[in-house]
């Protein structure tokens, strides 16, 4: 998507009907900047292209603001128009978008209504040219939407036209605000088609087993029961752990505010750093604990012997030492000491009657032999134990040790634990009155936090251990079914279906993993290029997570994102956003504008010369709404040393309530703009 | 970016029965212009076709 012209009338600050060409790319100029001071209507031409394409009267920046007392009718073009008489403003735009022409014009209309302003949203036409000239005019306000959203999704619509200032709250989304973006992502990707066949095959499956269930015996049925509650089970699981991951990095947010205040307080400062060194070491060891437990759990059902290990010692010593004396297998076997018995007659030939010496010692043998049942289950006992016997000491071995190491652990994390209470406690205890406080709120934060992160390791496990389960069933039934198809068309059926069902999620699985893996590199790469040399260094590495919220870790592996600064979180979101649209671009070029106001608010001056050297590089288009106080002579001499910049307007008063846009020659801007001073550098430096 | 039919035709064939591929295909092909609804209708049919013609060749 290329924007062309924006053209505005009577709309926020702008009276009559104004005109605003963009620097399209023709000829490598790919950048437009509109300059303004506060107030002028930079806002106000943002505010335009997001009303013409979606039908947004409110932005995000207009937070809690009601939607009754932001005005998009010019106010002057009001007051000139004749007492109760309608004023129409609107606003179009014309942009292309892989060789389609598209001009987009959304109306509304404005009252002054005994000085109060109503307003009411007009029709939208929507013209579009395709690449043969081909004509069509689309009225339809349900189409035009499906059609922009084709081009721009709405869900990620902030991810290319933005505020500056406010780009950094995308690594801060809520998970409402995460999984609308989810949403839009998914439908850059193209994997719509994909999500809705696998909701079809799933649909699918249930109306063939519902079928089958006429049917399938009790057996089957109960499988598919079983199978049924598990994926219930797993529903709710995930559902506590997407709600869960919410609350968590709403916490994380609320405790990295708190930190921030308390680290105002500059008695207390060093305590605060020790403390924070301390809760990583926590959690370091957290997580060690969570693998001693998982391992400790593993060696649960070999240990279980251990148990029994006296009983089975004095069994095996009882079997091995009758078995070294010959007495198992017995020296003289039963149905030879029976056949003397019966004949009367050793083997020697000798007699052997009843009431003698010889014949009472046979008969002594006779009771201290067993049944030859009885023999072998001796020799088979007397194996298996020797097996036991021989492993269990080292099974003893390695379960003592990973007791103790799992008890050190905790004796690591309740020292830990203390000494980050005692500091608690010394920064509590200050004079500061809202310090306490805030210890206060920070100690419940954190608390909560512990309890949660274990109920989310908790929930983890039994996914897993869910899914294991759902995989044993499957298989059961898989087999079940399998003997029950040679005669049942039912179940081919069903059987098909589930198959395909779960190839069709095995493929999404890998593909938008494959693409959160992509992303993530490319931003890595791109932010890099963007940050300067120290976050380079500390910060190695960007995570896209499986809902698409982002990561940074630090150089020792650990998710930093809660500590790193605003500068830094807005290069971090603008990396993400140019790696989201290189993914989902066609060449290597960034295919969707970057619509940014108040772009450099919060960078430094690296920050900021390395963002002017690079966007206009991998971005198809770069508008710019700037403020004297971010874009001065340095930094449009670095614009134009790039030979991109096309074009540039001037915002000026024209009266209250009207401004007009000049076209200034690019060669003039020099002249217009102020040099950059020693205080300014010190704001910027406070800033970022 | 790969192509995402083309990634999932391949990726089918590489790990499933002909059924599955010519199912799993059809339900993507038919998910490009159709509510779920209507797909869940077209591969019932599609089922039942794929299957008779399994018999047939058997």
């Amino acid at each position: 998507m290329i924007l062309q012209r924006v053209s505005l009338c009577n709309f926020r600050q702008f009276n009559g009907t104004q005109t605003l060409e963009f620097a399209s790319g023709s000829e490598g100029n790919n950048v437009t900047v509109i300059f303004g001071e506060n107030g002028r209507g930079k806002t106000g031409i943002f505010r335009a292209v997001m009303f013409c394409l979606f039908g947004d009267r409110r932005l995000s920046q207009d937070g809690d603001t009601p939607e009754h007392e932001l005005y998009l009718v010019n106010t002057s073009a009001l007051h000139q128009a004749d007492p109760n008489t309608p004023v129409e403003a609107y606003v179009q735009l014309e942009f292309e978008h892989r060789g389609v022409r598209y001009l987009l014009d959304r109306r509304l209309l404005g009252m002054d209504d005994d000085g109060r302003q109503i307003e009411q949203n007009g029709p939208a036409k929507l013209t579009v040219t395709d690449l043969d000239g081909n004509t069509k005019i689309v009225q339809d306000p349900t189409e035009i939407r499906g059609m922009v959203n084709a081009i721009l999704d709405r869900g990620v619509r902030e991810y290319f036209l933005f505020d500056g200032e406010k780009i950094e709250r995308l690594t801060r989304a809520s998970a409402e605000h995460r999984k609308e973006v989810a949403k839009g992502i998914r439908s850059l990707l193209n994997v719509d088609a994909l999500e809705t066949a696998i909701a079809a095959t799933k649909r699918l499956v249930k109306t063939f087993e519902a079928e089958l269930d006429t049917e399938a015996d009790v057996e089957l049925r109960r499988l598919i029961k079983r199978l049924q509650e598990n994926e219930e089970a797993r529903d709710r699981t995930k559902d506590r752990l997407a709600q869960l991951s919410d609350e968590i990095s709403k916490a994380v947010d609320e405790k990295r505010q708190i930190d921030e205040e308390l680290d105002k307080f500059n008695e207390i400062r060093e305590l605060v750093e020790r403390r924070n060194l301390l809760s990583d070491q926590l959690r370091s060891r957290q997580q060690d604990a969570g693998f001693a437990l998982a391992e400790m759990k593993q060696l649960v059902g070999r240990c279980a012997n251990l148990i029994v290990m006296d009983t089975v010692d004095s069994v095996f010593t009882y079997i091995d030492e009758r078995k070294e004396k010959g007495e198992i297998p017995p020296q003289v076997r039963m149905d030879l000491i029976d056949r003397i018995v019966a004949d009367h007659k050793c083997i020697c030939d000798r007699e052997v009657l009843e009431g003698t010496a010889a014949y009472d010692a046979i008969i002594a043998w006779r009771g201290r032999s067993a049944s030859p049942e009885l023999e072998r289950a001796a020799i088979d006992l007397w194996s298996d134990l020797k097996g036991l016997v021989s492993e269990h000491e080292e099974l003893a071995r390695s379960a003592t040790t990973k007791v103790y190491q799992y008890a050190n652990i905790n004796n690591d994390m309740r020292g830990i634990t203390e000494r980050l209470n005692d500091i608690s406690k010394q920064i509590g205890g200050s004079e500061r009155k809202d310090a306490q406080e805030l210890e206060h709120q920070r100690s419940y934060l954190q608390k909560r936090l512990i309890d949660m992160e274990a109920e989310r390791q908790r929930l983890d496990d039994s996914l897993r251990d869910l899914l294991q389960d759902q995989q044993s069933l499957k298989a059961q039934r898989k087999s079940k079914e399998q003997e029950m198809m040679r005669n049942s068309e039912l179940s081919r059926r069903a059987l098909l279906a589930s198959d395909t069902h779960e190839a069709l999620v095995r493929v999404y699985d890998s593909f938008t993993q494959e693409i959160r893996e992509r992303i993530g590199h490319s931003a890595t790469e791109i932010f890099h290029e963007l940050i300067d040399q120290e976050g380079r260094r500390s910060l190695p590495r960007i995570v896209v997570d499986e809902d698409y919220s982002l990561q940074v870790y630090d150089r020792w592996n650990k998710p930093f994102l809660a500590n790193i600064s605003a500068g830094q979180r807005q290069v971090m979101s603008i990396a993400f956003i140019a790696a989201l649209a290189s993914a989902v671009s066609v060449h290597d070029l960034i295919e969707m504008p970057l619509f940014m106001d108040t772009p450099f608010g919060r960078l430094s001056f690296e920050h900021r010369r390395n963002l002017i050297n690079m966007v206009p590089g991998f971005a198809a288009q770069w508008i710019l709404l700037a403020t004297d106080t971010e874009f001065r002579k340095q930094e449009a001499q670095l614009l134009k040393s790039t030979d991109r910049w096309g074009r540039f307007y001037l915002l000026r008063a024209d009266g209250e309530d009207d401004t007009q846009i000049r076209e200034i020659d690019i060669s003039d801007s020099l002249a217009l703009l102020r040099e950059r001073s020693i205080a300014d550098e010190d704001g910027w430096q406070h800033q970022s | 970016m790969p192509d995402v039919n083309e990634r999932i035709v391949q990726q089918l064939r590489d790990e499933n029965s002909e059924d599955v591929v010519r199912l799993g295909v059809l339900a993507v092909s038919l998910s490009e212009s159709n509510g779920v609804e209507s797909v869940v209708e077209q591969l019932k049919g599609a089922v039942r076709e794929i299957l008779r013609a399994d018999r047939d060749k058997e």
